[in-house]
């Protein structure tokens, strides 16, 4: 049973800011959200090799700095933040990787899902997952974000640092965006 | 949960891939002493908190300045035009009381000594050569 989330966030707050709570406290908070947290990497990275990497990176970065979580967001809102600049970093990094071999980086990730193991979507969820890796970067997150997650947007605008109006034009587009795909994949099969 | 809505996710893990994670990370975090707090951020104290008690002094005499030179000073210099003027119509008030009461033969009188005085003078101005 997690006692995270029976506390508050300045409760969250102030174990981890006691030496003698703080691991018990943040390996409750580890096996609360990891697999939430893992999904939300694995969307975006698409490889599980690459999300462990990304989620092993983001707890340990989240263990480092738990003296400094204040309880002014949700314990969940920190995290994802962590998680979603992990992210980037990673893409941004492989980008640099792989540019000079693939034209484009969707390339990659579209290669990632079709030959990898840990894939078995059929046909379709194939094509959704098509869809969604042309998005650019940010719209990808914003529409994961709240189609998978089905995070509140004043939530999100917390995680990724924008206003919840930009969030919601953002997520508009990309849904219409998959949508349009989907339909032209369904016209020339 | 794979996602807060439950929709078909088409990717899958290595079986207890997340049992492992939790125990290879209590081990890694065990390891690894978290940084301490921040501090938090004292204000520098700026030149602005030494000028602004010399600065509110320095803006209070202005303002006293200028009520006193835009309101009080008019306000004493009309009051003394005021009582000037009362002087002057009180001496003219006396002065013709005065010539009324004098006769024509009182004038005479005075004409004369005031003719005797410019004489004196101007023999007073000839002994000094002016």
């Amino acid at each position: 049973m997690s006692m995270i989330k029976e506390m508050t966030n300045q409760e969250i707050a102030d174990a981890l800011a006691d030496p003698a709570r703080r691991e018990r406290v943040f390996t409750d908070i580890m096996n609360t959200y990891q697999r939430q947290i893992y999904w939300h990497i694995r969307r975006l990275v698409v490889r599980h090799d690459d999300a462990d990497d990304i989620l092993q990176n983001t707890f340990i970065k989240a263990w480092t700095s738990s003296a400094s979580y204040r309880g002014d967001a949700s314990i969940t809102t920190w995290l994802y933040r962590i998680a979603t600049n992990e992210s980037i970093d990673f893409l941004n990094s492989a980008h640099q990787r792989y540019s000079s071999v693939l034209s484009e980086m969707d390339d990659y990730l579209v290669n990632s899902f079709t030959g990898d193991p840990w894939f078995d979507g059929d046909a379709a969820e194939q094509k959704l997952q098509e869809a969604i890796l042309t998005l650019p970067r940010k719209q990808r997150i914003v529409f994961n974000l709240r189609y998978y997650d089905e995070m509140p947007y004043n939530e999100m605008s917390k995680v990724l640092d924008t206003t919840e109006g930009a969030l919601k034009a953002s997520y508009h587009h990309a849904a219409k965006k998959v949508e349009d795909f989907l339909r032209q994949s369904v016209k020339l099969s | 949960m794979e996602n807060a809505s439950n929709k078909r996710n088409p990717y899958r893990v290595p079986e207890n891939y997340f049992e492992d994670f939790s125990a290879k990370m209590r081990q890694r975090i065990s390891e690894i002493t978290p940084e301490p707090a921040p501090e938090p951020v004292k204000p520098a104290k700026s030149v602005w908190l030494y000028l602004k008690p010399v600065l509110s002094v320095a803006a209070m005499i202005s303002v006293i300045y200028v009520c006193t030179y835009f309101v009080v000073q008019p306000r004493l210099e009309r009051q003394n035009a005021e009582a000037l003027a009362a002087a002057e119509a009180q001496e003219q008030r006396e002065a013709d009381l005065l010539a009324a009461s004098l006769s024509d033969e009182d004038y005479d009188g005075m004409i004369d000594e005031i003719s005797l005085d410019d004489l004196y003078f101007d023999e007073y101005l000839d002994d000094m050569d002016l």
